[in-house]
């Protein structure tokens, strides 16, 4: 069942599990954002502002 | 039962454990009572109308009974199920990571919506792939650790970049609305990344089994 293999997963944390919930033993489709570097000018630290991300109070 | 035994509270499934054969036990982190569980009886059931709503990150509002010792679910409302993380795994970990975080800082009966604002918002950054996920992950950990009192400030001897000591700054005091708006170069999310650990390591007294996992796979 797709919501009990994602309770699964959420419970033993194991990638085999992850890959049961998706039903393929292909671990490309699960992209990984891990790794990627924004880098905004030469400021370390910077605000952005983005038009894309806007934060929304909770209800 | 009567309807003033029915409380509707607006929160997100923070665990969700699998009880006899159809039911399950999920905490959930509310706005208005904290920390609280509850029991949804058939939600294991195939079509069953809380089966979705009582899974980990389903945000909204819940619907309960109030019993002497325990609620009860009976219907849910949910807003946002984060989708995208389901579709990311390392996404998902760090999910499961502020999930445990969340278990083992808030209580019953304690006023939590600092911290359900600020897993909601980190939630939404690493859905939203206009952050870094080890960027969102350091953020939560020094403003969750913030929200619960025990920031101790930057010490002379972290010896920070002047951008890193200013970024610390920003997380400590921009509100959690407004917190996920900026980027840092390479070395400044290294140096946040030690100041966040060392933190972490000082201040919380338990390990997080989704960051042993999520350290593998970072």
């Amino acid at each position: 069942m797709h919501e009990d293999g994602w309770s699964r997963f959420m419970q033993t944390g194991q990638v085999h599990d992850y890959l049961a919930y998706k039903g393929h033993p292909d671990m490309e489709k699960a992209e990984s954002k891990a790794g990627e570097i924004h880098e905004h000018g030469d400021a370390g630290f910077r605000n952005t502002d983005r038009d894309d991300y806007k934060s929304r109070t909770l209800g | 039962m009567g309807t003033q035994d029915f409380v509707i509270l607006t929160g997100m499934i923070i665990k969700a454990e699998p009880l006899g054969e159809y039911d399950r036990r999920v905490v959930i982190l509310t706005k208005e009572r904290g920390k609280i569980s509850a029991f949804a009886k058939g939600s294991r059931r195939p079509g069953n109308r809380l089966m979705a709503p009582t899974s980990p990150f389903s945000f909204g509002q819940f619907k309960l009974y109030a019993g002497r010792s325990s609620y009860n679910m009976l219907d849910a409302d949910i807003s946002n199920y984060f989708e995208e993380l389901r579709q990311d795994y390392s996404g998902a970990y760090y999910g499961m990571y502020f999930l445990e975080i969340c278990d083992y800082y808030t209580r019953e009966n304690n006023d939590e919506t600092g911290m359900l604002k600020l897993l909601y918002q980190s939630l939404r950054a690493l859905a939203s792939q206009s952050f870094e996920n080890r960027l969102v992950r350091y953020v939560f950990e020094i403003k969750a650790i913030v929200l619960n009192g025990e920031f101790p400030g930057i010490m002379q001897m972290d010896k920070l970049l002047e951008s890193t000591a200013y970024a610390i700054d920003y997380i400590v005091k921009t509100p959690v609305e407004k917190l996920f708006s900026f980027q840092v170069k390479p070395g400044v999310l290294r140096e946040l990344g030690i100041f966040s650990g060392n933190l972490c390591r000082r201040v919380m007294d338990k390990n997080f089994k989704s960051l042993e996992i999520l350290e593998n796979i970072e």
